[in-house]
């Protein structure tokens, strides 16, 4: 076939679609979903990992959680039974882990707030002004040895402060605008719970986000003296406990810590820990879960969307077969091979799914530039679901195709020109 | 040039209707045939036979020393591109295609270039005095303008042999005369070989020899029915 006949297929395609131009766009929607989908999920995907990319960047890699529950963070799911019976991890737990040789710096943490939307959240108030949603988190002062605490004015708060019970505390900038605007907090006095504390730092706006969307993490946290929050919060029995370990030592000193704990736990040597380990990467395990959540969803859609739209242009390859009969006898009376029939219907197949697909790619960057713009998600769309898109709705109308494809080659080219 | 040894045409399963019934007839090099009978009688069947569209039940068709059992679709479909021009008793145009689209087709499907194939259409549908209607469809021209363009595309190769189904059938008196004269132009300067149906006696006068059929019998194989330049 050269490249004049190709062109000149082309529009004839375009034409006979424009001829049945409602029934095309019905039968395309099914392309177009599983197309767009192929796509959407691309992005998504692209998205998530460059998320996870900025997260990793930003959270140490040399640190482990030990926590009462199997999770820190927002979790998706209710605690078990089991979870909900177990101890506390306590304030000695931490000094014993600090006592241990390998880690460089432990710290217990106590949080009053939650990491999700709560109820029970604390109350933080300057002036009039009450800050949305704080996160009070009582740790020592070696805390930003441990993870990257960015202060930007002021300081971090003091050994001597945290022994003295003192009430002083770094907040976060989101925090800082809420109840400050544009004064400076240095030196002012806000109430937490009724409380009386003085700042004395306030962090950097935090460039980093969470996994999806712009994480306020970072924006509405507090930091106080442990001592202080847990001589306020004695019903907060329980402690996180956070430990950072030199680089390339993390293994080693999760595993000393694991084992401290399931001894001062009592654990049974073939028992699960009664406790959560957290490291990292269980951001990747999130966004995994994530990512196979939504494949469970989506992937199911997009073939679907495929199969119906092949189903749809099979139908209106047929018929179109059948209401073209004639031509198809005049072509092959005058001169056109059965497999030049073939081809014809072929590609008239696959130019159709084709423009379905180029729609749907279309429909999938428009999504991608959304999300990016509305909820402030790195989606992109990577080359490979443009390519996997388009190939798959060529693939289907190629499929779909052979059938009504095949019946046309194979007329009887004198029943054709009568008629069918 | 055309040779049907014992041709028979069956059609149905349970009441056979005998379309052609051991037809034997010969049609040499430059000769024109008319083939005369009513209505049903198996003309067309006997085109569509010699252009190798349709296959006898019993029989040989010879088409230029070669019997046409023996070639498989695309060597058919070859010897249709090249060899034989058909023009159609319903012209058969293609409605969405402009005329000289409808001509250059049978070139496209040959491999020529749009250009090529367009260039050459327009002179044919030029000598068929249709000039001034390229870019029509054929919705868009009488129905001797369309006969005219199923002629320009049935010699769009210049074909030794024509096979014509009532060329004159849908056309009143002088517009059938206007084709048969740019038939006999044609037959003088390519010396083409003719096998044309049609009811029309002073058609069939054009031609040299006429083919008598009733129910797919030959019933007579005859020279002019008139001698030529008589009783006109
Ligand atoms: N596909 C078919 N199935 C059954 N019978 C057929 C078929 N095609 C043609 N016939 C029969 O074969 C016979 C010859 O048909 P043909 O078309 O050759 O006639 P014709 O001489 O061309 O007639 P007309 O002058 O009306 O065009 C007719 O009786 C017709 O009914
Ligand atoms: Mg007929």
């Amino acid at each position: 076939m050269d490249k004049q006949l190709l062109k000149d297929t082309i529009v004839t395609v375009v034409d006979s679609l424009r001829a049945h131009k409602l029934r095309s766009v019905l039968t395309l929607i099914g392309v177009i979903i599983g197309t767009s989908v192929v796509v959407m999920v691309g992005a998504v995907l692209t998205g998530l990992s460059e998320r996870v990319a900025q997260i990793s960047e930003k959270s140490a890699p040399n640190v482990v959680y030990f926590t009462r529950e199997e999770r820190i963070g927002p979790s998706f799911k209710q605690p078990t039974a089991e979870e909900r019976q177990r101890k506390d991890l306590t304030y000695e737990d931490a000094l014993a882990i600090a006592e241990l040789d390998t880690p460089m710096a432990v710290s217990p943490q106590k949080i009053r707030g939650s990491y999700g939307p709560t109820a029970n959240k604390p109350v933080m108030t300057f002036g009039g002004r009450e800050a949305i949603n704080p996160l009070v988190l009582g740790v020592w002062e070696n805390f930003p040895d441990i993870v990257s605490v960015k202060v930007d004015q002021g300081r971090f708060f003091t050994q001597t402060e945290r022994e003295n019970r003192v009430e002083v505390c770094v907040i976060g900038s989101g925090i800082a605008r809420q109840l400050f605007e544009d004064d400076s907090p240095l030196g002012q006095n806000v109430r937490i719970d009724g409380r009386i504390f003085r700042v004395v730092g306030v962090l950097e706006q935090a460039s980093g986000e969470g996994v999806i969307g712009s994480d306020d993490l970072d924006e509405r946290i507090v930091y106080a003296p442990f001592e202080t929050i847990a001589r306020q919060y004695p019903e907060i029995k329980g402690v996180a406990i956070v430990v950072r370990a030199q680089a390339g030592r993390i293994d080693e000193v999760t595993e000393q810590a694991t084992a401290t704990l399931r001894i001062r736990r009592n654990v049974p040597a073939d028992a699960a820990n009664n406790f959560g380990v957290n490291r990292a990467e269980a951001v990747f395990e999130i966004v995994q879960q994530i990512i196979l959540g939504l494949a469970a969803i989506v992937v199911p859609i997009a073939l679907a969307g495929l199969i119906v739209g092949g189903v749809g242009v099979m139908n209106i390859m047929l018929v179109s077969v059948t209401e073209r009969a004639p031509e198809i006898g005049i072509r092959r009376a005058i001169g056109a091979r059965k497999r030049d029939v073939l081809t014809q219907f072929l590609f008239e197949a696959v130019t159709l799914t084709g423009l379905g697909g180029i729609i749907g790619i279309a429909l999938g960057f428009l999504f991608a530039y959304a999300i990016q713009f509305i909820v402030d998600f790195p989606a992109a769309v990577p080359l490979w679901a443009i390519v996997v898109g388009f190939l798959s709705s060529a693939a289907v109308g190629l499929v779909a195709g052979m059938w009504p494809a095949i019946r046309a080659a194979n007329l009887d080219p004198v029943e054709a020109i009568r008629g069918g | 040039m055309i040779r049907l040894e014992k041709v028979s045409r069956d059609y149905g399963e349970n009441k056979v209707v005998h379309a052609l019934d051991h037809v034997d007839f010969e049609v040499s090099r430059g000769e024109r045939v008319a083939v005369m009978g009513p209505s049903g009688s198996g003309k067309s069947t006997i085109l569509n036979l010699v252009c190798g569209l349709d296959d006898p039940t019993a029989g040989k068709v010879i088409v230029d020393g070669v019997n046409l059992a023996a070639l498989d679709d695309d060597a058919r479909t070859r010897l249709r591109r090249e060899k034989i021009g058909m023009i159609f008793q319903t012209f058969n145009l293609l409605p969405t295609m402009s005329a000289i689209e409808n001509v250059s087709l049978p070139l496209r499907l040959n491999g020529l270039s749009k250009k090529e194939a367009e260039l050459r259409a327009g002179a044919m549908l030029e000598r068929v005095r249709l000039g001034s209607r390229l870019d029509h469809r054929p919705d868009e021209v009488s129905g001797g303008e369309r006969q005219r363009i199923a002629i320009a595309r049935a010699l769009i190769f210049s074909p030794p042999v024509l096979l014509a189904d009532e060329p004159t059938g849908n056309l009143d008196s002088s517009t059938g005369e206007e084709i048969l004269a740019l038939l006999d132009d044609l037959h003088r300067e390519l010396n083409t070989t003719m096998l044309m149906v049609t009811h029309n006696e002073e058609a069939a006068a054009h031609c040299d020899r006429i083919l008598r059929l009733r129910d797919g019998r030959v019933v007579g194989l005859t020279g002019a029915a008139l001698p030529a330049g008589e009783g006109r």
